[in-house]
């Protein structure tokens, strides 16, 4: 608001020419825009004229004194000077050589208003000329104003174009490298995706060797019991030969009794070295919670505890190492005898006898 | 006014009947002084005969003619140094919205002025007090816009604005009225 030159415009300073409210330059400045205004311009400039003499009218009407317009027609009607012819005659006596005066002075004024009414219509021809001059300039003026606006719109209209078409030339580079952007992240999308094939083969390969491992593992374990198996059958076997090479040993037999009646045994003792050998025939293999628990029993003495054994499978070639029998034989009766008892043995027989047998 | 511009001064009596009311009114809205008003209105009816060739019927209708004219000598005669000296310090102006609606009642007087005037009453009643303020001071006040800026004390691009939109207003909404 405080920038006085931008409220200069065509409609500002009519309004304010209108209103007769403008300084000296604004004034002159508007009457040189209305030289050249536009037919729209033209237009508003008269519909605001129209405008502030209709304001005339918002004041309300107000009655002069009666007197005033006896004042004023008195001085018109009153031979008030006009410039142009006079109202009622005049009417007086006048001597006759005012006539004669009066007559020649007429015929000097007729004459020369004649001369003067011939300069003037060349006058007026003249005028008229530069007037259609005039009107024909500013008609090839308006015109090439006309020409100068569309040439104007074009360009705008063109700029305009150019812009939008600026926008979309930006737009499209911008979707170029959004899909640029996008193909590289697909491409390594896919070599993510080829890194985790590659390893998922490594994977399958790591396990399978996992795998292999694991069975030549479970083979080793397997090697390893049977090893063990074949080592602990040595060993007794090692110690049966021992016992069997033992300068005196004696035999017992045992035959089966009513739990088990085609079982046997026999007890191989080196009574010197005091080491013996056990084997079992044909008796079945103890429940789970059970042991099978050799005795000595010398003469009329309670039984002696030689140790407990198991095994899973009955057979006829079962032979086990006797570790406790650190006993001397009786000079006059051995007996030996197999029961059935609780897992790991009682201090004296309370199971089923299955085996018995005496020292000949 | 052909009439007029042939030398009849009975065509001159007969404008006089028409527009006496509403000029006097005008003249006396901007001067606030009856004797200084009909001295003013004299003269307007003066000059309208001695000058009535001046008046181009092609170039605007008799009312805008003889109220321009009006205007035009109050104007002269608010601006002269020694009416300035008398009248400035009281130069209170009604606001012309406020008048009361058209009481026309020389029965010469023409029936359109007064639904004239009451379309324009109207139309001013819906500008912004700010607006018809500033129009009201620069047409009965006859100030500039300078003038109008000192005196009221608001920045004169404010002035200009206010008395461009109040115009434009002014003269959609009579373009609407007379439409209607």
């Amino acid at each position: 608001m405080s920038d006085n030159s931008s409220h200069n415009d065509f409609e500002s300073l009519a309004v304010g020419y209108l209103l007769d409210a403008l300084t000296e330059e604004e004034r002159l400045q508007f009457e040189k825009m209305l030289e050249n205004a536009t037919q729209e311009q033209l237009k508003v400039y008269r519909e605001l004229s129209h405008t502030v003499d209709e304001l005339a009218l918002a004041s309300g009407p107000e009655s002069p004194s009666e007197e005033l317009e006896d004042r004023i027609f008195d001085k018109i009607e009153g031979g008030g000077s006009r410039d142009k012819g006079s109202g009622s005659g005049m009417a007086s006596i006048i001597p006759l050589w005012t006539y004669q005066l009066a007559a020649a002075l007429l015929l000097v004024g007729v004459i020369g208003f004649a001369i003067y009414n011939t300069g003037v219509q060349e006058d007026l021809d003249r005028q008229q000329m530069v007037i259609s001059e005039l009107e024909q300039e500013i008609e090839s003026r308006d015109q090439l104003q006309g020409e100068l606006r569309e040439r104007e719109q074009k360009i705008a209209q063109l700029q305009s174009e150019l812009e939008e078409m600026e926008r979309v030339e930006d737009n499209l580079r911008e979707k170029e490298a959004l899909v640029a952007q996008l193909e590289n992240q697909l491409d390594q999308q896919e070599q993510l995706q080829q890194e985790i094939r590659e390893q998922e083969n490594l994977v399958a390969q790591l396990q399978d060797e996992l795998d292999r491992k694991q069975n030549i593992e479970e083979d080793l374990q397997q090697r390893d019991v049977l090893i063990t198996e074949l080592r602990d059958d040595l060993e007794r076997k090692e110690q049966l030969l021992n016992v069997i090479a033992a300068r005196e040993v004696k035999l017992v037999i045992m035959g089966g009794l009513d739990p088990s009646p085609d079982g046997y045994g026999k007890v191989l003792w080196d009574s010197e070295q005091r080491q013996a050998v056990l084997q079992l025939a044909n008796i079945p293999a103890p429940p789970e919670d059970k042991d099978y628990q050799l005795w000595l029993i010398k003469g009329e003495q309670d039984p002696i505890s030689a140790g407990v054994f198991n095994f899973e499978q009955p057979s006829t070639d079962l032979f086990f190492k006797v570790e406790n029998l650190d006993e001397s034989p009786s000079e006059q009766e051995n007996n030996f005898a197999v029961t059935l008892e609780p897992k790991g043995g009682m201090p004296q027989p309370t199971g089923d006898m299955f085996l018995f047998g005496q020292q000949n | 006014m052909n009439r007029v511009q042939n030398g009849d001064a009975k065509a001159l009596r007969q404008i006089y009947g028409s527009y006496k009311s509403i000029l006097f009114g005008l003249i006396v809205s901007m001067l606030k002084d009856r004797e200084e008003a009909e001295d003013c209105l004299q003269e307007v009816f003066t000059q309208l005969w001695e000058k009535a060739d001046r008046f181009d019927a092609s170039k605007g209708n008799l009312y805008s003619f003889i109220v321009t004219m009006a205007r035009n000598k109050a104007i002269d005669r608010i601006r002269s140094r020694a009416y300035k000296d008398s009248k400035q310090e009281d130069h209170t102006i009604s606001d012309f919205s406020l008048t009361p609606e058209s009481d026309f009642n020389n029965p010469e007087e023409d029936l359109e002025l007064s639904e004239r005037a009451n379309l324009v009453r109207s139309a001013l009643k819906k500008l912004n007090s700010k607006e018809r303020e500033v129009l009201k001071v620069a047409y009965y006040g006859g100030m500039s816009q300078t003038e109008i800026s000192e005196k009221m004390e608001i920045p004169l691009g404010t002035v200009k604005y206010r008395m461009r939109q109040g115009m434009i207003k002014l003269k959609d909404f009579l373009k609407q009225d007379i439409t209607e």
